[in-house]
């Protein structure tokens, strides 16, 4: 599925302000695009707009065009489109009606009227691929925020979408679910689906995203090769951070390009070289 | 499993209220007390005993107060009673018969509603092609509730731990309660702004047929009974005409 | 309130109703002016633990003493605000008006003047950035900044004990540094701090010391960065090029290791 968003400006109802304000931009499928920023600065909006939800159902106005595969966003249902969106507070999507988490994940399927068979086939999958499936008896209601969030990712994967929007999918992971979820968006993306994640925190981010567009006041400040990016002063002047070790080195009053990684920032120390500012 | 738990959800439901109309529609006393019996029996046989015990505690001082103001200050004939006191005959009467229909209606929803599984429902529904809108509603606000619940609590807790005092007085406890419910409102009204957003993005809101993933089995014997309840309700309404 | 101890736990065993036991013989203590961290893995009982001590539930065997009060027979409101608590959600357990308000709450209930009170708002709204956000409705504000007014409505009656349950979690890297520094500052205040986390990096800025609990037990009682190692945790930067620079504890944070490399 490709994105094509032109002009696009969009505006909640509360707020003078837009929150994306002029942005063009282009989203191909096969490839992780990373979307960061600092707070305010338009990255949540992005997606809702992305995924067709806003300002259909946050309320506001949208000027300008997005569309997925030449078709408006905000014409359908995104679960209809293929796309899959994961909202900030994985706990509201909890739909509700299901009794167990492995009927919360076949939600998706089930509310596509597909075939029962390949409700549960999918399921079945979606389960065992985010390592949830000891929890398939369990009450939707009753899981901790980093179970909530992987049996949503789940229930979203049964649907087999042709997009992911994710907003902070990370936020509640302890570090083996943040490594099997940066696995699966790898894979996904090589399987074809066009991802976008909104993270904050680069050095999850890192090895995952072919490409990195920082957003600055809900216009695209930087786009290019994330390490490149993350090496340079760019990405400080847009107010996005860097990784730990790109920090930690500029706080040192190393110059740019400075090293992304830990074991580069050691070597580079030990060495008893450092680079005066 | 009770009889209750694998039966299809329409079943209870007509069952339940094909009783509460039998309890409204069945013109004697012997026939509502009778009817009573039923009810009790077909609860305690489906697994369903609970509404026995909670029909009564609800009925009993409606009960007490019938028996008062009917069997002891009602109208002649007068009967002797045991404790050598006169009790009105027609009050009695007409307090077992209205007693008994209050007994009824009591015991089946109270029964059916601690057997009603939503879920079960919703699958029943969306196998039966019913709007979805229409159950799903239902099942959502049964969840609503539920969060509802989850949040008054939590709030609850988080004022407390700044020092909000809960427990002790009436007077704390009332001075307390309207701390509880403007913050509690507020957060289920923001709250379900942002779930209609979360519901749509899980496909909730998709016009089209869905799929019952697990739909519950509609047996010949479901079927025998709501025919049967069906059959009892327009019986009770002709003798009912007739007499 | 006595000198020597903010909280002690001996022998606690907690079990919910027709439970497994999900505290099975817990003794620590934590002292005024240390930050202690509690490690484990999800479902160990770590949430559990925080609420035993904030008196929000009672263990079935042995005793907690909160700023040398037992919790027993008590609940949350006898020991507020002398503690805080933050829970793991707080975005939505805000209920008043403004952020101005919500963080003037627990001071006044604790008697204090408005003068008293409109001063340590002020302050910790400054800490930790929200002063611009003062006079707007908690629920208006971007998830994060709900988070920090949340920890702020708790840091204003000055707490004595901080517990905090994933305090970083949902936040973004500046949100982060201002709960670092405000941790830090209170701890080198003589307040008492024990968190729950999973954050490495917020770990190690903040935090002297790591308690790692594992199947209901305290399995390790230790400084904080024998902790993170043993979690297998991601090691901060920080820490990685102090380790490498062979960085005593107490000069491996961020500040001293930039210093370092210099």
């Amino acid at each position: 599925m490709r994105f094509v968003a032109r002009n696009l400006r969009v505006r909640y109802p509360v707020q003078e302000r837009w929150a994306v304000d002029g942005i063009d931009l282009e989203i191909a499928p096969g490839h992780v695009t990373w979307l960061t920023g600092a707070l305010g600065s338009g990255t949540s909006t992005l997606l809702l707009a992305l995924a067709g939800l806003a300002p259909r159902l946050t309320g506001g106005e949208r000027s300008g065009t997005v569309l997925a595969d030449n078709v408006d966003v905000a014409a359908i249902s995104p679960l209809s489109q293929g796309i899959a969106y994961l909202g900030p507070s994985p706990a509201l999507q909890i739909s509700g009606i299901a009794k167990t988490v492995h009927d919360e994940v076949a939600v998706g399927p089930m509310n596509l009227g597909q075939p029962r068979d390949t409700c549960l086939a999918a399921t079945r999958d979606a389960l065992e691929r985010l390592g949830v499936g000891h929890l398939a008896d369990r009450a939707p209601n009753a899981l901790s925020g980093g179970e909530t969030q992987r049996v949503l990712v789940a229930a979203l994967l049964a649907t087999r979408p042709a997009a992911w929007l994710l907003d902070e999918p990370f936020s509640a992971l302890d570090h083996a679910s943040t490594v099997r979820l940066q696995r699966l968006l790898r894979e996904l993306a090589a399987e074809g689906a066009t991802v976008v994640v909104a993270c904050d925190d680069a050095d999850t981010m890192l090895d995952v995203a072919d490409r990195m567009i920082v957003m600055q006041q809900g216009r695209i400040a930087l786009d290019g090769d994330p390490r490149d990016l993350l090496a340079s002063d760019a990405v400080h002047a847009a107010g996005a951070g860097s990784t730990d070790a790109a920090e930690l080195a500029r706080e040192a009053g190393m110059a740019a390009p400075r090293p992304i990684r830990r074991a580069d920032l050691i070597d580079l120390a030990t060495r008893g070289r450092t680079d005066a500012g | 499993m009770s009889l209750a738990d694998r039966a299809h959800p329409f079943t209870a439901g007509t069952v339940t209220l094909a009783l509460v109309a039998l309890a409204l529609v069945l013109p004697t006393t012997s026939g509502t007390a009778a009817l009573y019996g039923v009810t009790i029996v077909i609860a305690i046989a489906t697994g369903a005993g609970v509404g026995v015990r909670r029909g009564l505690l609800a009925v009993l001082p409606i009960w007490i107060l019938l028996f008062i103001l009917q069997g002891v200050l009602g109208d002649a004939p007068r009967m002797t009673a045991p404790w050598g006191g006169t009790l009105s005959q027609p009050g009695l009467q007409w307090a077992l018969s209205q007693g008994s229909r209050l007994g009824v209606i009591a015991t089946a929803s109270l029964a059916f509603a601690s057997v009603f599984d939503p879920h079960r429902f919703l699958q029943a529904a969306i196998a039966r092609r019913w709007p979805f809108g229409a159950a799903f509603l239902l099942v959502a606000t049964l969840d609503a509730a539920d969060r509802l619940g989850a949040q008054a609590r939590q709030l609850r807790e988080a004022q407390r731990t700044r020092g909000v005092r809960v427990t002790g007085s009436i007077a704390t406890r009332a001075r307390a309660l309207p701390a509880l419910v403007f913050p509690l409102l507020l957060a289920s009204l923001t709250e379900a702004d942002d779930r209609a957003l979360a519901l749509e993005t899980r496909g909730l809101m998709i016009q089209g047929p869905r799929t019952a993933i697990d739909p519950p089995q509609d047996r010949i014997v479901d079927h025998v009974v709501r025919w049967c309840a069906l059959v009892c309700v327009v019986l009770a309404i002709i003798w009912r005409v007739r007499s | 309130m006595p000198a020597d101890v903010a909280l002690r736990m001996s022998g606690v065993v907690f079990r919910y109703p027709s439970g497994p036991a999900v505290i099975d013989g817990v003794d620590f203590g934590v002292r005024p002016g240390e930050a202690v961290g509690l490690f484990g893995s999800n479902g160990a009982g770590k949430s559990t633990l925080l609420r035993l001590a904030m008196a929000l539930e009672h263990p079935v065997a042995g005793s907690i003493e909160t700023l040398g009060l037992p919790t027993a027979g008590r609940g949350p409101e006898d020991f507020a605000p002398l503690a805080g608590f933050l829970f793991q959600q707080p975005e939505r357990q805000l209920f008043a008006a403004s952020v101005r308000s919500e963080c003037s709450l627990a001071p006044r209930l604790a008697g204090w003047g408005e003068a008293r009170t409109a001063d340590s708002v002020a302050e910790v709204l400054n800490d930790l950035g929200l002063t611009e956000t003062a006079e707007e409705h908690p629920y208006d504000l971007p998830l994060p900044r709900r988070r920090l007014v949340a920890l702020a409505a708790i840091l204003t009656a000055d707490p004595q004990l901080i517990l905090l349950d994933e305090p970083t979690a949902a936040l973004d890297v500046a949100s982060r540094d201002r709960v670092i520094g405000v941790v830090r500052d209170r701890a080198r205040r003589g307040r008492a701090v024990l968190a729950i986390t999973h954050d490495a990096g917020f770990a190690h800025e903040a935090l002297d010391r790591g308690l790692l609990l594992d199947q209901g037990r305290v399995t390790h009682d230790g400084p904080v960065r024998d902790v993170i190692d043993d979690r297998r945790l991601v090691r901060p930067a920080a820490l990685a090029v102090a380790l490498a620079l062979g960085l005593p504890p107490g000069n491996d944070r961020r500040a001293e290791v930039a210093g370092a490399l210099r």
